[in-house]
């Protein structure tokens, strides 16, 4: 890649900046491949030595986000240089984005109201005819068995007053079927109302189920969230890249690892992760001598 | 390095590069990378968002036949690197604090 291709291929990443800001992010570059070429690298390897351009965009358009994010929630000490369209940032105070997926959710069930409305009021329906027809039921028992009583009483009074025996006969038939009706529908008016009493404890007891399923999983979310903001950041090759920006312009090509700069003074094989307590350690010393001498009784790390 | 405070050191590891000596984008990238890995697109926010805070400024020189830009420190710069060292008794209280001491008792 020659530095034109790399600077015209860096500009099609940059869509997220302003024309100014472009071109000032585009003179960057250029100057920086051009003090490589002055520092004695050939182009290619200048441009081999920089990140990729979609790396660098990415990079770009993640800490403009950071710094967005960081203008809305404190008032800018400084007028900020200028500020591109805004873009939804996915770091936003997460009281913010909730509230406004509330509205959202709301927003949605307002506008689908007809479909699930409809499909709502008819699965009630279907509930309240149904126990409409158990309770239905259970009255027609009820009349049949009076009306048995009331066959009952009448044939025992003919039983007593006919003084035809074939006629007592018949008269205390009767009395047995309807003695046998009344019993049954009993039996039936005991099975209804347990059947109404089971499906109405179900019903209750799967809506406080569904309820808290909903609770507990809400918990769930709270302690995740909790462990992720406690968990150490997992090692990153670029940095203040948090994490990957959500809207991603560029299409996902090679990673490029940049070469390795040459350094002026310190030792190159020290690896990165001594270098902090490096600067920590050579500031300590000169800074602040009588804190170290006050607190050196043991749990100390020796200066390197 | 955690990413924030890998963020503060590099704003006043800058500063204090460019309190050396007037420099630019490739020398300070290469002053830096010494002592914390840092890339170009790394530095350039950092150093926009240190010239919006009147931390540095910059001015164009002509350098083997083409214009250079060069950052300076300004005082306020300066201030932001005093505040930072002074800052270091704390932080050095703090790190013993976080490997498992007090040493005010």
């Amino acid at each position: 890649m020659t530095k034109l291709e790399f600077l015209s291929r860096l500009q099609t990443y940059l869509t997220f900046m302003d024309i100014v800001e472009r071109n000032q992010t585009l003179e960057f570059y250029a100057e920086q491949i051009d003090d490589r070429i002055d520092d004695g690298m050939t182009e290619l390897q200048a441009i081999a030595s920089l990140e990729a351009p979609e790396d660098i965009a990415a990079n770009l358009q993640q800490m403009k986000l950071n710094v967005d994010a960081l203008n809305t929630s404190t008032p800018p000490a400084s007028p900020v240089v200028t500020q591109g369209p805004v873009v939804p940032s996915p770091v936003v105070a997460s009281n913010d984005s909730r509230v406004l997926k509330t509205i959202f959710i709301v927003i949605v069930l307002l506008i689908t109201s007809p479909i699930w409305g409809t499909i709502l009021l008819t699965l009630i329906g279907f509930i309240i005819a149904f126990l409409c027809t158990l309770i239905g039921i259970m009255i027609a028992n009820i009349s049949i068995i009076l009306s048995g009583l009331a066959v009952a009483i009448s044939s025992t009074v003919q039983i007593c007053t006919q003084g035809d025996g074939l006629a007592q006969l018949a008269y205390i038939g009767t009395l047995l079927a309807s003695i046998g009706i009344i019993l049954i529908n009993i039996v039936l008016i005991y099975l209804i109302a347990r059947l109404i009493g089971f499906l109405s404890r179900t019903g209750f007891k799967g809506v406080r189920h569904s309820f808290d399923r909903v609770r507990a999983s809400r918990k769930m979310k709270k302690m995740q969230a909790s462990k992720q903001q406690t968990a150490p950041s997992a090692p990153q090759t670029h940095a203040y890249n948090m994490t990957k920006p959500l809207v991603q312009p560029m299409p996902q090509t090679a990673v490029q690892t940049p070469v390795p700069l040459p350094c002026t003074d310190a030792p190159q094989e020290a690896s990165i992760l001594n270098k902090p307590l490096m600067i920590m350690e050579r500031n300590r010393q000169i800074q602040v001598p009588h804190h170290h001498n006050a607190s050196s009784d043991g749990q100390e790390v020796h200066h390197v | 390095m955690d990413a924030q405070l890998k963020k503060g050191v590099l704003d006043v590891c800058v500063l204090a590069a460019l309190s050396r000596r007037d420099s630019y984008g490739y020398q300070i990238v290469k002053d830096v990378s010494c002592i914390i890995d840092v890339t170009e697109s790394t530095l350039y926010p950092l150093l926009k968002r240190l010239e919006g805070s009147g931390a540095l400024v910059t001015y164009s020189a002509e350098y083997n036949g083409r214009l250079r830009k060069y950052y300076r420190i300004t005082p306020e710069g300066q201030t932001r690197i005093a505040e930072f060292l002074e800052s270091w008794p704390q932080m050095i209280a703090a790190y013993d604090f976080i490997k498992g001491g007090c040493n005010h008792d």
